[in-house]
């Protein structure tokens, strides 16, 4: 529901060559910053054990006299911060390489699930019709007139009730993936049945079953690639969800235990101690947060109009 | 038109029902009342007394319709951490966030319709290249952030307004019977403007860029294109013609995304300390009390599905089109 405006259904796909996105991509200074932005962030993510100064999470390399070191800054024990300390002496830089890290991840993870459901109980409601669809259908229906951010609360304290050890480790993880997946698995199948609707009409999909294919074969080789440039777009869009959900959570006390890298947690911390004028402590983490999301955003943007030319329309690059 | 209203009724229906099982599954498999009533050293008989003294041996039909009844009374039971009713407790964190959710819709709104005229009429202007930008970068700021940087901005560097709590009876509050409200006092709505600001915020940007798309559209239709043929001056084409077009669609999204300013406020009033019901939701989460959770779950749920109705029906009353006996089970075009 709150992507609602950014996600209008997607029509009928095309997949524009690969030389020509390249292209469109040159000529969209905005995408073209976001796309460098998200890679920085990307490999500041993938290499956070190797760039990070300290291992932010190894009590061991953790100063609490360097505490609350404003950016740019050396602390009392001599050490240099980028981008300054929490209030436990923690290094920020390298604690938000891995809250970036924990952020993909979980994102991705939570996208990945909800694909995994929503995609094929998609395409089996496009194709089936019937008292199948229907069943569907009304499933996700019901699940789309709930707020994401309430399904995935509600999930977690459920988990939290029938799991001893749900806020702990690996668990946590789980519940937290569990959760964001459940509350969107409907923005795949919605619009994907949508789109199996219009691709059933085709030439191509006579073609194969004239030809004898089965349907769950047409449905995987024929349907399933045509409309996949879509299914991207929302891929993109439902991640920047993802993200901002798991942060928001952790923000909350009820995502991811305190002990784990996470952007929201790093923003919790730091707003206690906001009226102390130490605002980097939650301002960096939330800066660092904002642009993953805005890269992502930008990207999806553009990715939606560049893969089909219908959005593509004149006067502005956001839309 | 008739087959779309009864088949909206009907999905209504299911779904209130859908959130009264899992409510009610909530409440007798996940918080055994059997457990939290009972002493752990009880005997396997007492227990045995007490399942058949709140009637838990009975069949789940029998159960569910008995459950049925009390909710219908009021009665949503008790908190495991306070044990006061759960009902009392929602009725008492009621105001506060429908004070805040109402409020936020208002500024919402008039902010999101003013900029989105505003960019749709002066496309090419600089300021709304400016409004778009800024737009993006607001859907991609999460609410916590939002409130944390209005905190910074407007509580600690300024020192303009409160940086949370509601206030009490006497202090900003007025008690009007069983309704305390903030909006009748200057320090009230103080109190009141940094939440209700980051609350509206994120719907401020897709009313805007929904208002923007809905009146590029009408000023590029036939609508428009007759009243300029008829000679009519463009501020009347604009305002009368154009916008009237426009805010249909713009109502109906403020009604549905009503579920989400109140799922956001649980975020806003976490950080704002404030009183409502979003934050006795969370502290239930936290707590891992079962009878607040499912209390709040089917008050809010019930609630979300309701406005849902009303607004799809409201927007039949509106739109004819969708009155004619082809459109059938036709959905708004954005759904």
């Amino acid at each position: 529901m709150a992507v609602i405006g950014l996600m209008p259904d997607p029509g009928p796909a095309t997949r524009p060559a690969r030389s020509r996105l390249r292209r469109r991509l040159l000529r969209s200074p905005p995408a073209l910053a976001a796309a460098l932005v998200l890679a920085l962030l990307l490999l500041g993510a993938a290499a956070a054990p190797w760039l990070a100064p300290a291992d932010p999470y190894d009590p061991m390399s953790v100063d609490i006299f360097d505490a609350r070191t404003p950016p740019l800054e050396a602390g009392p024990s001599g050490r240099f911060y980028w981008l300054g300390t929490d209030n436990q002496g923690r290094d920020l830089l390298s604690a938000i390489l891995y809250g970036l890290r924990t952020s993909l991840l979980v994102g991705g993870a939570a996208v990945g699930l909800a694909m995994a459901v929503g995609v094929p109980l998609g395409l089996l409601a496009g194709w089936s019709g019937g008292l199948v669809q229907a069943a569907i259908m009304r499933a996700a229906d019901v699940q789309l007139s709930f707020p994401t951010i309430l399904v995935a609360l509600l999930f977690d304290g459920l988990a939290q009730a029938l799991l001893p050890g749900a806020g702990r480790g690996l668990t946590a993880y789980g519940v937290v993936i569990g959760a964001i997946a459940l509350a969107s698995w409907a923005h795949f199948a919605r619009p994907v049945r949508g789109l199996v609707l219009v691709e059933a009409q085709k030439a191509y999909v006579d073609a194969a079953l004239i030809a004898g294919r089965g349907r769950a074969a047409i449905l995987a080789l024929h349907i399933l690639p045509n409309i996949a440039a879509p299914i991207l777009v929302i891929a993109t869009l439902s991640l920047v969800l993802a993200i901002l959900t798991e942060a928001t959570l952790s923000f909350l006390g009820v995502g991811l235990p305190i002990d784990e890298p996470s952007l929201g947690t790093l923003v919790q911390n730091g707003q206690h101690v906001l009226a102390a004028g130490e605002w980097w402590i939650a301002g960096v983490p939330g800066l660092a947060l904002v642009l993953l999301a805005l890269s992502v955003n930008l990207l999806g943007d553009w990715l939606r109009d560049a893969s089909d030319p219908r959005f593509a329309r004149p006067g502005g690059w956001w839309r | 038109m008739f087959a779309f209203v009864i088949n909206r009724l009907l999905q209504s229906l299911l779904a209130v029902l859908a959130v009264l099982l899992l409510a009610f599954a909530l409440f007798y498999y996940i918080g055994d009342p059997g457990a939290t009533l009972l002493p752990p050293e009880a005997t396997p008989a007492e227990r045995t007394e007490l399942r058949s003294r709140l009637g838990l041996d009975q069949p789940v039909p029998v159960q569910f319709a008995a459950w049925l009844g009390r909710v219908a009374e009021g009665d949503l039971g008790h908190s495991y951490r306070q044990g006061r009713p759960v009902a009392a407790m929602l009725a008492d964190a009621l105001p506060a966030t429908l004070e805040l959710a109402v409020v936020a819709t208002v500024m919402a709104l008039a902010a999101g319709v003013l900029l989105g005229v505003f960019t749709a009429l002066a496309r090419d202007h600089p300021a709304a290249h400016a409004v778009m930008a800024l737009s993006l970068i607001g859907v991609s700021l999460p609410t916590f952030l939002t409130a944390v940087l209005l905190i910074q901005v407007f509580a600690v560097d300024l020192g303009w307004l409160p940086s949370g709590g509601r206030g009490e009876v006497g202090r900003g509050l007025i008690d009007l019977g069983g309704w305390t409200t903030g909006l009748l006092t200057a320090e009230g709505w103080q109190r009141l403007l940094l939440p209700a600001l980051t609350l509206a915020l994120f719907q401020t940007t897709l009313i805007l860029r929904l208002v923007r798309i809905e009146m590029l559209q009408v000023l590029d239709g036939e609508v428009v294109r007759m009243a300029r043929a008829r000679g009519l001056p463009r501020r009347l084409v604009w305002f009368r013609h154009a916008l009237k077009n426009t805010l249909v669609p713009v109502v109906t999204v403020a009604g549905l995304q009503f579920g989400v300013v109140v799922a956001f406020a649980v975020v806003t009033e976490t950080v704002f300390n404030w009183p409502g019901l979003g934050k006795l939701f969370l502290q239930a989460v936290r707590t891992v009390d079962i009878p607040v959770m499912a209390g709040y779950f089917l008050v809010v749920a019930v609630a979300i599905v309701v406005i849902n109705l009303l607004v799809d029906l409201f927007y039949l009353l509106l739109d004819p089109r969708l009155r004619h006996p082809l459109a059938g089970g036709a959905s708004p075009a954005w759904q």
